[in-house]
């Protein structure tokens, strides 16, 4: 309840800060539509051509992508901002600040920076999303559909823990910034149906390289109304990530030396 | 113009100086646009009982984006990304407006020095990719389609300078405008053809957007590169190319010269 409450602060405070900069909250929602008419418009023109991508026909491909589109708005809102602080805390010592709180360290640097300007694209992703459920032609039942719902909030948070660990090479190269390069590069193979991969590749993307646990696999997990093995699958990757982090986290503080702070 | 030739290669050599970044972000973008695309045509290809597309073979596809995501790179680089809005909003662009020239030429010859230092090491890159792999049955590049690519990057270079310094220069009424310049390189990936050939796209959409100055920063010198361009298409892409490139020129310096007028000169 502690932690709930410090991060309902969290939350009074992004909003206020947001509603600073109104004409900016307007054009970060028009990029964001922007990004999502790229990814439907791609898949329109894919399925121009053929009939099935990936074993999906067009209206399984545009639930995948909408849900990956509100797995990047959750993210892009509760956690995005802190990849771009994160290094400067490092890099000024001011980390020194959040060690000194009477609460998880990891928890105050990693759930500290929410950006209310991008909530908007929650909702029009979330819109999106609902479209694409409402045409799918075949039944889905609505617990299918709250545990797809449930899988994105956790690959969002799956999003952060992947992208905190690479972050947390700062501890050790004083730099993150190639990356965090490659990271955005490569986040691209999540907007893409994990079928599509064969072989050594896929399997990557669905462990260590999660890239199809974002979107992929849960939506696979709603259209055999619920897969167990999918959901199941999507958890053990996070559980995994959440150690790994915790594991870097604690290491790394080890060998922060404040620099400036 | 010794001002401009100075800057350009003062600039080139600054980026010759810090190789490591581009190269590192160059090759893991070619690796992974190249391994993701070349996964998807071959899914597409195989969806549709393996026949091809007319004019492109799967790995003329996956080619064609990794050139139009090079191209990307050639165009903008990131410490020029909002060069213009930086200087607005910090104040920084005091001392430019006092130089004896012209602050948009400089912009340019710094945005030029870059672009040409990561073509060079682009093409370098690419090149090497395209001859090792030249078993995948695609033909090197002809004089032909160098010739018209290396026209339409140039073109491409300056037209991307021209607009995003016309949205730049709305920093002096706004503080934060990297959302509309990311805005602008999103409308590149749709419009201009970044991810797909326009060829594949619906023939209405094809005749629209060749009015546009889309596909001239992404579908066309990718298409010139692959010898996909007839001489017709190429010297109407450069017309309209050259007509937006003006269009913006010119809008960018109104809007400048309209906000330095309300310009305080201790930041926006």
């Amino acid at each position: 309840m502690r932690y709930l409450r410090i991060y309902l602060n969290f939350m009074r405070f992004a909003a206020s800060r947001a509603m600073q900069f109104r004409a900016e909250l307007g054009f970060r929602i028009v990029m964001d539509i922007a990004f999502y008419a790229i990814f439907l418009g791609f898949y329109k023109v894919i399925y121009s051509h053929t009939p099935i991508l990936g074993g999906w026909n067009e209206q399984q491909a545009m639930i995948f992508v909408s849900g990956f589109m509100v797995v990047d708005a959750l993210q892009m809102t509760f956690f995005a901002d802190m990849y771009h602080s994160f290094q400067v805390l490092y890099r000024q010592g001011a980390l020194d600040h959040y060690l000194t709180k009477p609460i998880s360290s990891w928890f105050f640097v990693g759930f500290r920076y929410i950006n209310f300007a991008s909530l908007a694209n929650v909702l029009i992703s979330g819109s999106i999303l609902s479209w694409a459920i409402l045409r799918y032609e075949e039944p889905l039942h609505w617990w299918a559909i709250a545990i797809y719902l449930l899988l994105l909030l956790s690959s969002a948070f799956l999003y952060f823990l992947v992208i905190f660990s690479l972050l947390m090479c700062v501890f050790w190269w004083e730099n993150s910034d190639a990356m965090m390069a490659i990271y955005f590069e490569g986040v691209n193979f999540a907007s893409r149906p994990h079928h599509i991969f064969k072989g050594f590749v896929r399997g990557l993307l669905m462990t260590v390289v999660p890239f199809s646990v974002f979107a992929s696999i849960p939506a696979q997990a709603l259209f055999e109304q619920v897969g167990w093995l999918s959901v199941l699958h999507v958890f053990a990757v996070i559980l995994l990530f959440l150690g790994i982090n915790l594991f870097l986290w604690n290491r790394g503080l080890r060998r922060y030396a404040s620099s400036l702070g | 113009m010794s001002w401009f030739q100075s800057v350009l290669t003062g600039q080139m050599r600054l980026r010759l100086a810090y190789p490591w970044g581009f190269w590192m972000s160059l090759l893991a973008e070619l690796f992974i646009v190249g391994a993701m695309n070349w996964f998807l045509w071959h899914a597409v290809v195989d969806a549709r009982g393996g026949v091809g597309f007319e004019g492109y073979t799967t790995w003329s596809l996956v080619l064609y984006t990794m050139i139009t995501s090079t191209l990307r790179k050639v165009q903008m680089n990131s410490d020029q990304f909002a060069g213009i809005a930086d200087d607005i909003y910090t104040g920084s662009l005091n001392k430019y407006l006092v130089y004896p020239i012209p602050y948009f030429g400089f912009r340019f010859a710094m945005h030029l020095g870059g672009s040409l230092m990561s073509l060079m090491q682009s093409t370098l890159a690419l090149g090497l990719f395209w001859v090792v792999t030249r078993s995948g049955g695609e033909p090197l590049p002809g004089g032909t389609a160098l010739m018209q690519s290396f026209v339409l990057v140039f073109l491409s270079i300056s037209l991307r300078f021209v607009i995003n310094s016309a949205i730049q220069a709305s920093a002096f009424w706004f503080d934060q405008i990297w959302a509309l310049l990311v805005l602008f390189s999103f409308l590149i990936m749709l419009l201009g053809g970044q991810l797909i050939p326009l060829s594949l796209y619906p023939d209405w959409a094809q005749v629209i957007l060749s009015y546009t100055p889309f596909p001239i920063l992404a579908a066309l010198p990718a298409e010139a590169l692959l010898g996909k361009l007839s001489w017709p298409n190429f010297f109407s892409g450069l017309g309209v190319g050259v007509v937006w490139t003006l269009v913006f020129l010119g809008l960018g310096h109104l809007v400048f010269r309209m906000g330095v007028r309300n310009y305080s000169g201790i930041g926006a």
